[in-house]
């Protein structure tokens, strides 16, 4: 599909964006790398053990949908890299943490036995105690910077919870992006955009 | 009649301040206790007794059941408790929240156990 002559002509050259309007928009993810500029929080501010694996950061040069898309394209694969990369460095052992406080119990153990059974009970109708304090978590999911602001009084319920969705800078460029094309067009620009309606204004 | 139809019968009995129609649901040996802790009432007996004396001390006393789940022979509440004015004149006891393991045995609830 990446070379069908229908294709490129309904995405090359169609909402272009440069590096500077890429960032004066706040885009991030595919919707910046498309634009040329390597960013990507998994590099600039690794996470998990995304410093211990070796991944590409795909990048286009015209900042137009196809650019977008062959962005997204090549991130499949490097994605396919990493995880086989975890595959070979996964230790042995739990994947889940056996403290029953913040983890539930398999199934099975809540049938045989009771401390398993009401751990479960208090871990999802009561959850955890988080400490007072506040914080900002980002982590570059495959549509851009996903963030949680959390602000926790000690209780059991967050005090303040602000998400940082992907879609919100980007769909607030539709305006933008569309000026000067067709109508037929919006259908390639929303979709290299790759927007959640549902995820923009949490 | 499920378990978790009979603990929120007791539940009701209880509410209704019923202690006969509450011990109705329970066997024979049944009793009620902390977790992992002292018996507070044992047998039937021991516990339409000890729920009589409680009604007539809170006349008020309710219990809400705010979350339930039950698996095998276990049902468990989270169950938020006003007791309202005591009629003897001693202190007034603030609302609280206990989670509630009752323990069946065929139809019968063989143990009440209170996590506080």
């Amino acid at each position: 599909m990446c070379d069908n002559r229908i294709f490129k002509q309904r995405n090359v050259d169609i909402a272009t964006v440069s590096k500077e309007d890429a960032l004066a928009w706040g885009f991030s993810g595919p919707m910046i790398r498309g634009s040329g500029i390597a960013w990507d929080l998994r590099k600039s501010q690794p996470y998990d053990a995304y410093d211990q694996v070796d991944f590409e950061v795909p990048v286009g040069t015209r900042g137009d949908c196809y650019d977008r898309f062959m962005v997204r394209v090549e991130e499949v694969r490097q994605s396919a890299r990493i995880i086989r990369q975890c595959i070979e460095k996964m230790p042995a052992g739990p994947v889940l943490s056996s403290d029953r406080k913040v983890a539930p119990p398999k199934r099975a153990e809540m049938k045989q036995d009771m401390e398993s059974l009401i751990h479960h009970f208090k871990l999802y109708t009561e959850g955890f105690h988080v400490p007072a304090g506040e914080v900002y978590v980002a982590t570059e999911s495959p549509k851009g910077e996903f963030g949680v602001y959390l602000v926790s009084d000690g209780s059991n319920k967050p005090y303040r919870c602000k998400i940082r969705p992907t879609a919100f800078s980007h769909l607030q460029a539709m305006d933008f992006m569309t000026k000067g094309h067709m109508l037929p067009d919006i259908t390639a620009i929303l979709g290299a955009m790759d927007i959640v309606f549902g995820e923009c204004d949490r | 009649m499920s378990h978790i139809a009979t603990a929120e019968a007791m539940i009701a009995a209880y509410n209704a301040q019923d202690a006969d129609l509450y011990v109705s649901y329970m066997t024979d040996d049944a009793c009620e206790a902390g977790y992992r802790g002292a018996v507070v009432r044992e047998g039937k007996e021991g516990t339409r007794t000890g729920l009589a004396a409680a009604f007539a001390k809170w006349p008020q006393n309710h219990a809400e059941i705010r979350e339930k789940q039950t698996i095998g022979n276990y049902v468990l509440f989270r169950e938020y408790v006003t007791r309202g004015p005591a009629s003897d004149g001693s202190e007034l006891v603030e609302p609280f929240e206990v989670i509630a393991v009752y323990s069946f045995e065929g139809d019968k609830c063989s143990r009440v156990e209170f996590i506080r």
